[in-house]
């Protein structure tokens, strides 16, 4: 008989989701969803309001990346306004974008995935957490910060404050880099390295040890998008964007100001959260991943020499191919780490960093337009239409995260197929079910990976919808005296 | 040696930005790891606070939807001090722009008329959330803290945090007080 | 700014907290108490408008009045009893700040004005923080929508964050005298609205931005400086506004090298009055900066260093028969002074002009200032359309007519000063009917005798009189002007920011002849018509134009506001020009450039020729 699995993580893109698991007749896994659970509806209620605010009203879609938007949201507005930001500008968003792409990173590969890789999937799940990992390498820990610390500081040097700053305006930037700054940033970078190169160690022992689990966790064929350069280098701040199929093979390379020609979302009912493809080969077969495992597969190198040489070794995994495996989201991840910090040394020697021509002024010159950048989680996307007074008409965003929607129920329905053969449920079974989202970093990814445990509730349902069985585990205490007793 | 107070979070209709807030007090985190037992937090779990209840809940975010009605009451009853983290929490913020629009053209607009939507529908699973009109944490239960901010400083949260430790209730003035 | 004390001043002993002071009746208590140093916080209030009290935060405790009173209003009287501070003070002054914000929705994030304590630019943000509020006791109604009006080009309205102070609306009236704005509806539906409830930029508003610099919250706000900062992020400069004659003060806030935003200098002549032009327009985007001297070879202009840009100018200069050179009347008097001596004596000629601008005679009479036009209880305005082009002087004119003042208009054609006259008289165009088409620019009109006496007849019966009159009439009407009654005070309708000071130095607006052409254009821009072709053209130019397009040489020229010097303004004031950003590198200033030509022509100009040609002027030893 056939049964539905709920599995309620208490897991928030911009809210709540939880995953639900249908079994066919013979108990084997039909299908799996992952449903997002919150609604804002930003597209809708910034109508009326003047495309200059957006860079500031956008950033609260997300508290992680909000440089993200603030940058892309003021992308937009360049094309509205129909000017490039003068040359020192745009080095300066980047190297802002560049200290976000540092903190998110660093953030999410220590403190939120890294407590399965150092302490281990199947450790206490009460200690399973920052504070436990504390415990267990105080002086990582400590690392971790520093390197989180490290990126959310160059965003509080140009927009004066970590989160939500105000820095990137239509046509520019707000304010220079002083020399105090730069040569400050400069003086961090080497210690980050280290520390990044920490990471990567840890990474690559994990793999070693459980090598089949990083061949064959969550494993299948998608499409990749990324930014590319014109050397098909990965960029993070401006350039084109390149969809290639599982293959490897180019599908298109496109200017990210026709998106639309390219890009579709489909709607499920069960869920908030929309899934965009690529439209040619239609839904779902024009799926395709973003974020550093899309990047990394959607260019050909990286622009650093560090970054570059971890990068050749990282493709040797899938000999050339696209690498599919979703835990090597996590390598990717640190290879990217490794090039914005070579990015930001880059950029602070160029002597156009200093510079006062901060802006370009202009009319309303277009009712519409359209920036895009690489947010650390993926292609993000803010399309306005303007009225000749500059208030907004319409908003169209697909956020990064959005477009691995897809892939996350997939890679969910993969690794509850390889461990849910029979229909009971497990604890590592559930255990591998937050590794898989853990590896996508959804915005806001501490909703759905806390590092530790996700609290999880598991029923198991009969065709008349009757609780047939029920498995939940406890929100841990961090070091208190008893365990505490079952609860809803 | 004090008991360390025990604090649990949560988070409702926000961007996670106070959260990220609080991690921004970067090293500081030891310090009040020594005085303050982080329960169902995003840094360490998310799921409900224990039955048996903490000293101190924070929840960041607006409540605009039926689960947030929920996790709002179920943290006010098994919590002694509530305190609201954020604009969103204190004043109601940026989720209450929906307000001027009504539900289903929100709805409408981002699941049918967006130009990159193909044969959209409106998501009306019954797992799904019902809308509810976004209100500051304060408009739904009794909140004891707030703390404004969006999102407040990383000071501010850190001064909020230990007072709290020390049994003392948390004044917020200067630099501290900041509605930005 | 104190009331007017239409009484002899009479002293009031009043008691403030304890402290025995000394007030002027007339005073409110509040002026009473800043003027002793003792602070009351306002929302509503604003030192040059009139107080209103509507805000309701200034309440202090006056003995033997039953409920607490406004300062800003409450008059002083001898043997007031006042305590500004008390618990119960706090509280009302916490439940009106209170009740302010439940009203309308403050979204202080995305807000340009929201800042910290130190730094915010939004009062109702900074008396909040103040008095410690960390909540709202009222949610507002979020589900009203409060428009925003962007329909004026350079600032927005959001109704949102607007609290109804009425600053504005008592800014438009009575510092812009144009009665744009007004409070429309009531209850929870008033709205501050333009003339008969119609969008900003379709009403009668002038774009003076007086509303925008009174209003204490974000709902005002200016597009192109819209969060690029606040408060002490910005350094502030007062300078001289060099849009046109009247030379008005400004306050200009600058941040990393770059024009963040134009503020009216309370303190100056203009009394924090600027224009559209003044304010928005100088910020507007401009053409690309010229930013190395250019040479044309083979047909195209390229950049080529200064040395081998003045040796080739230099080297024309020695060849050519005749020169001729027009400047800029935008140019300060050093760099004016500078010119005329380089061409008089290093070059022997007098074909100097000024590419535009036009003064009528400066001797018909006592002068008159901007504070006098404001003050007059009759004004002239004849052969001129001061609301057009010297625009602080036609706003300062309506004020005056709002203090019961006449106004007498002598013009042809329609100005927008016209539905307001108690007089209007007619020129005649007297020009040659064979004129050529420059002479016809300078046509000349006249008023006929009949219509003389008329406006004779009424000035005659003013206690104040003020004639703004401009250039082109005849010889009779400027006679006849010469013989108003002796308490007429005159102001020039000068057209062209320095053209006064030109004028002192013999320089005019007249064609010039010469195979080689020098053109000082300044930070000026063309108007469609091209120049005549010459035979070699150097054009000295802050920005790239069809004049720059078509040069053979081009010298890259200072902006207004990187300039050191002075300015001559249609009062006859000389007001000082400070740079306030810094000029991109390779800069030269203009008399510098003028110097070093005239080495390479042979006959060499000093630093000290051009001193003591200018008498007491000095050059500007420009910080670039």
């Amino acid at each position: 008989m056939s049964r539905q699995i709920t599995i309620e993580p208490v897991t928030r893109i911009e809210g709540h989701a939880k995953i639900t698991l249908r079994l066919d007749d013979a108990g084997k896994l039909e299908s799996a969803r992952f449903h997002v659970n919150e609604f804002r509806g930003f597209e809708k209620f910034c109508e009326g309001r003047l495309f200059h605010e957006m860079p500031l009203i956008t950033e609260r879609i997300c508290g992680i990346c909000p440089v993200s938007h603030h940058l892309t949201s003021a992308k937009a507005g360049d094309a509205i306004l129909g000017v490039q930001p003068p040359r020192p500008a745009q080095l300066l968003r980047e190297l802002m974008h560049l200290g976000q792409t540092i903190q998110s990173h660093a953030m999410h590969f220590f403190m939120l995935a890294g407590p399965d890789l150092i302490l281990g999937p199947d450790s206490n799940p009460a200690l399973r957490n920052v504070a436990g990992l504390y415990q267990a390498d105080p002086q990582l820990t400590v690392k971790a910060i520093r390197l989180r610390k490290f990126g959310q500081e160059i965003i509080e040097r140009l927009g004066e404050r970590k989160v939500h700053p105000n820095f990137a305006i239509p046509g520019g930037v707000n304010k220079a880099l002083t020399v105090v700054d730069r040569d400050a940033i400069l003086a961090g970078v080497p210690e980050m390295q280290g520390i990044v190169r920490d990471g990567l160690g840890i990474l690559k022992g994990w793999a070693e040890k459980n090598a089949d689990e990083m061949r064959g966790f969550a494993v299948f064929s998608t499409g990749y998008l990324g930014m590319v350069d014109e050397n098909d280098a990965v960029q993070l701040y401006d350039g084109e964007l390149r969809l290639v199929d599982s293959k490897r093979k180019q599908l298109e390379r496109f200017n990210g100001a026709d998106y639309l020609d390219f890009i579709a979302e489909h709607v499920e009912p069960w869920s908030y959260l929309k899934f965009p493809y690529y439209r040619r080969l239609g839904w779902p077969a024009g799926t395709y991943r973003v974020g550093p495992l899309g990047r990394l597969n959607a260019a050909t190198r990286l622009a650093t020499p560090l970054a570059q040489h971890e990068y050749v070794q990282f493709q040797q995994a899938a000999g050339g191919n696209v690498v599919e495996g979703s835990l090597y989201y996590h390598y990717a991840r640190l290879i990217e780490l490794m090039y914005a910090l070579e990015r930001v040394q880059h950029i602070l020697a160029d002597p156009d960093i200093l510079s006062k021509d901060l802006r370009t002024t202009a009319g309303i010159n277009h009712r519409e337009g359209i920036g895009i950048l690489e947010a650390p989680r993926g292609t993000l996307i803010h399309h306005y239409w303007v009225d000749e007074n500059g208030l907004l008409e319409k908003v169209n965003l697909i956020v990064a995260t959005g477009h691995n929607n897809y892939a996350m129920s997939r890679g969910v329905e993969e690794v509850a197929r390889r461990t849910f053969p029979g229909g009971t449920v497990t604890e590592g079974m559930l255990n591998r079910v937050e590794m898989v989202i853990r590896a996508y970093d959804p915005c806001l990814s501490c909703s759905t990976h806390a590092a530790g445990q996700m609290p999880l509730l598991v029923e198991v349902r009969g065709p008349k919808n009757e609780l047939l069985e029920q498995h939940q585990r406890p929100a841990p205490a961090v070091s208190s005296p008893a365990p505490t007793a079952n609860r809803p | 040696m004090n008991p360390k107070v025990t604090v649990a979070s949560d988070w409702l209709a926000g961007c996670a930005g106070c959260h990220m807030s609080l991690l921004d007090i970067d090293e500081r985190l030891v310090k009040l790891l020594e005085v303050a037992d982080l329960h169902a937090t995003p840094i360490t779990d998310l799921k409900h606070p224990p039955a048996s209840g903490v000293d101190v809940g924070i929840l960041e975010g607006a409540v605009n939807n039926s689960a947030g009605e929920e996790v709002a009451r179920r943290m006010r009853q098994c919590c002694k001090i509530l305190v609201a983290l954020g604009d969103c929490a204190v004043f109601g913020g940026v989720p209450t722009l929906r307000n001027g629009f009504r539900c289903e053209a929100a709805l409408r607009r981002a699941y049918l008329e967006t130009e990159s939507t193909a044969e959209g529908r409106v998501p009306d699973d019954p797992e799904l959330a019902q809308m509810k009109t976004a209100r500051p944490l304060g408009d739904v239960v009794d909140v004891d803290i707030h703390v404004p901010g969006c999102p407040p400083s990383p000071d501010a949260i850190f001064h909020v945090l230990t007072e709290l430790a020390a049994g003392r209730r948390p004044k917020l003035t200067g630099k501290l007080l900041d509605w930005h | 700014m104190a009331r007017e004390v239409t009484s002899p001043a009479a002293v009031a002993n009043i008691t403030i907290n304890g402290r025995r002071l000394q007030a002027v009746t007339g005073q409110s208590v509040l002026e009473a108490a800043t003027a002793a140093g003792i602070r009351i916080p306002t929302l509503c209030h604003h030192p040059r408008l009139p107080a209103h009290g509507s805000c309701r935060l200034c309440l202090v405790e006056i003995e033997k009045q039953r409920a607490l009173q406004p300062a800003c209003t409450f008059p002083v009287s001898e043997g007031l009893v006042i305590r500004t501070e008390t618990t119960q003070l706090t509280e009302a002054r916490r439940f009106a700040l209170q009740m302010i914000l439940s009203e309308r929705s403050h979204y202080c994030m995305f807000c340009t004005a929201s800042g910290s304590f130190e730094n915010t630019d939004c009062e109702l943000q900074r008396l909040s923080y103040e008095h410690g509020l960390n909540c709202w006791d009222y949610t507002p109604h979020y589900e009203q929508r409060w428009p925003v009006d962007g329909t004026r080009q350079h600032f927005v309205m959001d109704h949102g964050r607007c609290i109804l102070c009425r600053r504005c609306v008592r800014a438009c009236s009575s510092i812009a005298a144009n009665h744009t704005l007004a409070v429309h509806q009531r209850g929870t539906r008033t709205m501050i609205g333009a003339d008969d409830d119609v969008p900003f930029g379709r009403s009668s508003c002038i774009s003076c931005g007086s509303c925008l610099q009174v209003c204490p919250t974000g709902a005002l706000s200016e597009r192109h400086s819209a969060f690029t900062g606040h408060g002490t992020d910005f350094k502030r400069h007062k300078a001289v506004c060099q849009g046109c004659a009247v030379g008005c003060g400004i306050e200009v806030l600058v941040r990393d090298n770059q024009l963040a935003r134009i503020e009216g200098d309370w303190d100056a002549a203009n009394g924090g009055l600027l224009c559209a032009a003044g304010r928005f327009e100088v910020l507007q985007p401009k053409p690309p900066r010229i930013r190395t001297p250019l040479l044309r070879e083979r047909g195209k202009l390229a950049p080529v260093s200064w040395e081998r840009a003045l040796d080739c100018v230099a080297e024309k200069f020695r060849r050519a028969e005749r020169v001729a050179c027009l400047a800029s009347p935008r140019l300060t008097n050093e760099s004016l002074t500078a010119l005329t001596l380089f061409f008089n004596e290093t070059m022997r000629t007098n074909e100097v002009a000024l590419l535009y601008g036009e003064a009528p005679p400066l001797n018909i009479g006592a002068p008159a200032s901007l504070a006098d036009v404001a003050d007059s209880d009759c004004i002239v305005v004849i052969g001129g359309n001061p609301m057009e082009h010297q625009r602080v002087a036609g706003y300062l004119t309506r004020r005056s007519l709002d203090h019961g003042g006449k106004l007498i208009l002598v013009h042809n054609g329609s100005t927008p000063l016209d539905r307001f006259a108690d007089l209007h008289l007619e020129l005649e165009d007297i020009s040659h009917p064979g004129a050529s088409p420059f002479e016809r620019l300078h046509a000349t009109y006249h008023l006929r005798a009949q219509s003389l006496n008329q406006l004779k007849r009424m000035v005659e019966t003013a206690l104040k009189p003020v004639v703004l009159y401009g250039s082109g009439l005849s010889t009779t009407v400027y006679a006849a002007m010469r013989t108003l009654p002796v308490q007429a005070r005159f102001l020039p309708l000068i057209a062209g920011t320095n053209t006064r000071g030109a004028v002192q130095l013999g320089l005019s607006a007249r064609p010039v002849s010469g195979e080689m052409l020098y053109l000082m254009a300044a930070d000026d821009l063309p108007n469609p018509a091209p120049l005549p072709n010459r035979q070699f053209t150097v054009v000295h130019a802050a920005y790239q134009s069809t004049w720059t397009d078509s040069a053979d040489v081009v010298f890259p020229g200072l902006m207004w506001a990187e300039k050191n010097g002075h300015v001559t303004n249609l009062e006859g004031k000389t007001l000082e020009v400070r740079p306030l950003i810094l000029a991109p590198p390779e800069m030269r200033p203009a008399w510098k450039v003028l110097l070093q030509l005239s080495e390479r022509v042979g006959r060499s100009l000093t630093y000290d020729d051009i001193c003591a040609f200018a008498g007491n002027r000095q050059p500007e030893r420009s910080a670039v």
